[in-house]
């Protein structure tokens, strides 16, 4: 362990009423270990307990139980001021009533730093940050761009350890969303520390993390680089989460005939029949008779013919979404839409015939019961 | 006028109520009352027009709110106003004519011709006057039927009523009433101003109750407005500035009347040393009370608003709810509880402090007792309202902030001071500004609590704690020389000093300060 | 210490000094209750009576009583209230009822103008409005007066020493409830009286249907302020109404405060019962009473 990591063990958070008695249970029983200079992103649905959790490294939620660790000390006692962590917001938290020079200068000020390495330290940074010509303007007279910006630089300011950024970019619009994406990836690139970074948004979190942590209803789903995550998803709740658009998943039954085993999906029409070939067929072969679901990943259904693993598919389109250089195509499914990914321009129509090639090979068997991958 | 189809329901409600209205209207012209009779029209007719005619249709909301406004709040502004550049007291009382006219009813008596006398009533109400010569009983006279009404000043001129000379043997009609009876019955006093004249042209008049006998005016109005005394010959003449008539000796002879005397009753503020005096002491205890006032109770409040806003602290509903108790109660009746538990014999209060110090202020004789105890009392009634701003306030700041200066490193007394009071005050400001104000005006907690007292040595009607209001409002109303002239002067002074906080007030809040 | 020591230690203290000011401030509560229950007329200076006694509280209630009027002989005679105190509590409750209704009535139609309709003068006669009201109602009492005496002479109804010539002077004071109900319409978008002009309401159905309905938080926390402001007032009823069955609760009150003759005990318990049923009112209504208080706030 060293500086700048954070250790996670067995954290636990329960929320009580008036009277003490418990009434929800945000987080149930985590462990997480970030490595010094990991840019870590926690991500999941609303209510998961992504920023409960961070909010709990930063010492702004009591820790229930468990023990929370930055560098090699325990931090539960201590308070967010001595923990070595800076916070980004999602609404700024900027001060309205200060400058700009004031609010990232507020820290150092009640530091009692002096007065010409709090004006050396805040220049530098808000140079870098592009701010440095409205040091004097006030945060209601900047765009929402600018006031992230400004909240970035109260955090360099402190030379923290850790970074904690709660959900930064949902106040912003679509664009300025991607160009302050990179800018914070380059900001960790440059300063090196350690960055834990909540978000709802999983394309967000696929592109900026060293590492990602799925979480669901209080608990850690997997925890990942983001290839080995869109890959090899541990259960159906990560295999549906990440990606976009999501992974297509089919429930049904594993059958042994003909000398072979198929998956028979659980549909009266239009029902996927498969004969589960290579590395599938062992992994099938444990569950005859028994419900899985078979997930296939929209671009692994395509119109390409890559490698023989290839098995054809045909149906109607429902819905054809063109996005330029491909479109994305809703096909009769057995229960639902079967959706693919289909490169080229053609304009596809309503009730069109089309011939998709299944990638076996990208093939994600789950245990209908447990909802865990079956390897 | 348009009709909307149907039943024009418009109309029909404003001719219900304008008929009514110019009925009394009428009524209010015939009594005599033509100003008024004559305002009342025209605000009646722009009503009607407004309701009727389609340009109005913005004012009939403003129409009905602002008659009331207008006839309770602007008319007795400018009444006062009017009033302060007037001298009108208890001493100055009636209007000039009046007072002329009070000079001509005085009458003294001439010659040496004396009569009894007997009313006779009439079967309608009237009477008849007979008059019995004392010295000739054969001279005898009867005038025509007349009013009288009981118990009823004179209040113009009337025309001496003509007497014809009875026959010897006639009686005048009617029932005679006796001597006793006029006076029982108090017909004496329109009796008194009025006069009668014989055939041969001589005036009588009521001598005394028992008689009549000539009487002659008094006095008679020359040409240049000066009165002349018929009996010893001066000259009296009205002095506009006094409000009195006076000789040539320059003293005042009989009834003042009421004056425009322009700005003297702001200059006997600044140069009348019984007014100058008192009048400034209480300026600067009204100034101080009402700062001091605003600023214990708002200190308080937040103080209060502060802790029960931390979310930790558990009852805090409960608290909320007891500490706002003092604004629900009637002032009223919490003042005056007040006055009885600052009792300085006898309350509560000093029977504590004198139990557990050893000594008991002065709260009633000792004037900073009373200020002190004021101040108290005011802090106890204020310090709910402003809490309750407060925690208005306080819930208007994103938790966030306080989170974000958390990691900055700042503590809650830092972060009392950085943050929350910069970023609240702007919008408080009009409402400190407007508490002031009433505090300013706040008749009813001196009034009840301590009614102004100790008395101000030396200045005259003035108390210790009296604030500017209630210093105005005893020069006006109570008994020693109540005077209303000067009462309206520092009314409308009070009332450009509170104006003026209001319109200070009104450039902040129209502004919507930006933080 | 560390963070939660110091936490529990302030959580300490807040308590303490809240539990600590609000004894000081229900004292004068406890006093006045137990000086309506003390036997005789003591000013309040006990936390518990030392003679438990209903008398005042008979008088109060209009219940006649026996009371000793020399000890000596054991002589005693009946006491009944002239005017019973619980008329005074009625007129009172009459008249801000009264008053309140009609002063919303009044300022919402007036408010409306100002936050919807657009006229000549707007501006400076919303300034004007706020500036003249300054001006204390206390020594407009001459005016007052003289207005009352002659529409007394008039209309009989509204003249001196009548409930309904006191309840036309109240309702002149309009002009801070205008600020308040117009600042509480501007908050609502104008889009919806809009869309149902668009189905058909006519501009005065706009404001009766749509906008008056949604108002009612504001309303409440008008007409509670002005009944409580009504219920306290003093100098004006007491110069208004003359004769003692026509009194508010605030001048009878305080004619038992005699200058040589104070009789708290009836006071109190005058003062007990007048202000338990205003106080519950105040209580239920806070909620509305805070929001309308702190429209406004800390901008962003």
């Amino acid at each position: 362990m060293s500086e700048g990591s954070v250790e996670i063990k067995e954290l636990v958070k329960t929320y009580t009423d008036d009277r003490g008695r418990p009434t929800f249970t945000a987080v149930k029983n985590i462990n997480l270990h970030i490595e010094d200079g990991e840019f870590m992103v926690l991500v999941g649905p609303s209510g998961c307990g992504k920023s409960t959790t961070l909010r709990m490294v930063a010492g702004l939620e009591k820790i229930t139980s468990g023990t929370i660790s930055i560098g090699e000390r325990v931090v539960n006692e201590l308070e967010p001021k001595d923990r070595g962590i800076a916070m980004v917001f999602q609404n700024y938290a900027l001060y309205p009533h200060m400058t700009i020079f004031n609010n990232m200068a507020f820290g150092l000020q009640l530091a009692k730093k002096k007065k010409d390495f709090i004006s050396d330290t805040v220049g530098r940074t808000s140079k870098a940050l592009g701010l440095d010509h409205m040091l004097e303007r006030k945060p209601h007279a900047l765009s929402g761009g600018q006031r992230q910006r400004v909240a970035l630089g109260r955090a360099i300011v402190r030379s923290p350890k850790v970074f904690l950024f709660d959900e930064p970019l949902s106040n912003l619009d679509a664009k300025m969303r991607v160009q302050m994406r990179s800018e914070i990836s380059k900001l960790h690139a440059q300063l090196g520390n350690t960055m834990i970074y909540v978000t709802h948004d999983q394309v967000e979190a696929m592109t900026m993390g060293d590492r990602i942590c799925v979480m669901r209803d209080g608990l850690i789903m997997q925890v990942a680089d983001p290839l080995t995550l869109y890959r090899q998803p541990e259960n159906l709740f990560v295999a549906g989460f990440i990606g976009s658009p999501p992974m297509n998943l089919l429930k049904g039954k594993v059958q042994k005939r003909d000398g072979g085993i198929f998956f028979a999906e659980n549909a009266e029409k239009n029902a996927l029949n498969i004969q589960l070939k290579g590395k599938l067929e062992p992994l099938a072969g444990k569950y005859v008779d028994k419900d899985i679901i078979f997930g296939i990943r929209p671009e692994h259904l395509s119109d390409e013919v890559k490698d023989p693993a290839h098995v054809p598919v045909t149906s109607t389109v429902e819905i054809a979404e063109p996005m330029g250089s491909e479109s994305l195509v809703y096909l009769k499914g057995g229960s639902g839409n079967l959706i693919a990914r289909i490169h080229g321009e053609h304009l596809f129509h309503l009730g069109e015939q089309v011939t998709v090639q299944l990638n076996l090979d990208k093939v994600s068997l789950f245990d209908a019961a447990t909802e865990s991958v079956i390897r | 006028m348009s009709f909307n189809g149907g039943v024009p329901i418009r109309q029909i409600l404003v001719a219900l109520v304008v008929i009514p209205v110019l009925y009394l209207v009428f009524n209010i012209y015939l009594a005599g009352s033509f100003l008024v009779a004559l305002a009342m029209l025209v605000v009646t007719c722009l009503g009607a027009l407004i309701y009727l005619c389609d340009w109005g249709y913005t004012y009939r909301y403003l129409f009905p709110g602002f008659l009331g406004f207008g006839l309770f709040v602007i008319f007795p502004i400018v009444y006062m106003v009017f009033l302060s550049f007037t001298k009108y007291s208890s001493q100055n009382l009636l209007y000039f004519d009046r007072s002329l006219a009070l000079f001509r009813q005085e009458t003294y008596p001439v010659g040496n011709a004396t009569y009894t006398y007997k009313l006779y009533a009439q079967d309608d109400g009237s009477f008849i006057l007979y008059l019995e010569d004392e010295k000739d009983p054969t001279k005898r006279y009867a005038s025509e039927p007349f009013e009288l009404k009981a118990g009823e000043q004179l209040k113009e001129e009337q025309e001496p009523g003509i007497l014809r000379a009875l026959a010897k043997g006639e009686e005048p009609k009617g029932k005679a009433l006796e001597v006793a009876q006029v006076t029982r019955e108090k017909l004496f006093i329109p009796m008194r101003g009025r006069q009668f004249s014989l055939p041969d042209g001589t005036l009588v008049g009521m001598q005394g109750l028992q008689k009549f006998a000539s009487r002659e005016r008094l006095w008679t109005i020359n040409a240049d407005g000066t009165l002349t005394n018929k009996k010893d010959k001066t000259i009296i003449r009205p002095d506009f500035k006094q409000g009195y008539f006076v000789n040539d000796k320059g003293e005042k002879v009989g009834v003042g009347f009421r004056t425009f005397s322009g700005f003297d009753n702001y200059i006997r503020i600044l140069t009348d040393p019984r007014i100058q005096g008192p009048f400034f002491k209480i300026f600067l205890w009204t100034v101080a009370f009402s700062a001091i006032s605003v600023l214990s109770s708002f200190s308080l409040g937040m103080l209060l608003a502060v802790i029960l806003e931390w979310k930790e602290l558990r009852f805090r509903r409960a608290y909320r709810t007891l500490l706002i108790l003092p604004y629900a109660v009637p002032a009223v009746l919490s003042i005056l509880i007040f006055k009885g538990l600052f009792n300085q014999e006898f309350g509560a209060v000093n029977e504590f402090l004198r139990g557990i110090f050893g000594f008991a202020p002065e709260w009633e004789t000792n004037p900073w007792g009373a200020r002190v105890m004021i101040l108290l009392v005011n802090l106890w009634l204020g310090y709910p309202y402003m809490m309750l701003i407060c925690t208005g306030m306080l819930q208007s700041i994103p938790d966030t902030l306080y989170e974000a200066s958390a990691i900055d490193g700042s503590n809650p007394l830092v972060d009392f001071f950085k943050l929350t009071l910069p970023l609240v005050l702007p919008p408080l400001v009009p409402i400190l500004i407007s508490s002031f104000a009433f505090n300013f005006n706040n008749f009813n907690l001196i009034y009840l609590l301590t009614a102004g007292g100790p008395k101000m040595v030396g200045g005259g009607i003035a108390g210790e704690t009296d604030l500017l209001v209630n210093y105005t409002f005893n020069i006006a109303f109570r008994d020693s020389g109540t005077n209303y002239g000067l009462a309206s002067a520092i009314a409308t002074v009070l009332f450009i000093i509170v104006g003026f906080l209001a319109w200070i007030n009104l450039k902040m809040t129209g502004r919507n300060v930006k933080i | 210490m560390n963070a939660e020591q110091k936490v529990l230690v302030r959580k300490v203290c807040a308590h303490a000094f809240v539990i600590g000011f609000l004894i000081l401030v229900l004292v004068p509560f406890v006093m006045v209750i137990s000086a309506s229950l003390r036997q005789g007329d003591f000013a309040p200076s006990r936390l518990l009576p030392d003679k438990v006694s209903l008398d005042h509280w008979k008088f109060v209630l209009g219940i006649p009583y026996q009371e000793v009027v020399n000890p000596a002989t054991g002589e005693t005679r009946m006491v009944k209230a002239g005017t019973p105190p619980l008329l005074w509590f009625w007129n009172s409750i009459k008249i801000s009822l009264v008053s309140s209704a009609g002063i919303i009535l009044l300022s919402s139609t007036a408010a409306y103008a100002f936050a919807r309709l657009r006229f000549k003068f707007r501006t400076t006669t919303l300034g004007a409005l706020l500036i003249l009201q300054m001006f204390p109602m206390v020594l407009s009492l001459v005016a007052f007066y003289v207005i009352l005496d002659f529409t007394g002479q008039h209309l009989r109804l509204i003249g001196l020493n009548t409930q309904l010539g006191l309840i036309m002077v109240y309702l002149g004071g309009i002009s801070n409830y205008i600020w308040m109900i117009k600042g509480y319409f501007e908050t609502i978008p104008a889009s919806m009286e809009e869309s149902a002009r668009i189905d058909g309401a006519s501009q005065f159905q706009t404001f009766i249907r749509i906008l008056l309905p949604m108002s009612l938080p504001i309303f409440a926390v008008v007409f509670i302020l002005s009944f409580i402001s009504y219920m306290s007032e003093y100098p004006v009823a007491s110069v208004v109404l003359q004769s003692s069955d026509n009194w508010t609760l605030a001048v009878g009150a305080n004619s038992f405060l005699y200058e040589q003759e104070k009789l708290w005990g009836r006071f109190a318990a005058l003062a007990v019962l007048s202000g338990v049923p205003i106080t519950v009112v105040f209580l239920l209504c806070q909620r509305f009473v805070i929001g309308g208080l702190t429209s406004g706030g800390v901008k962003e």
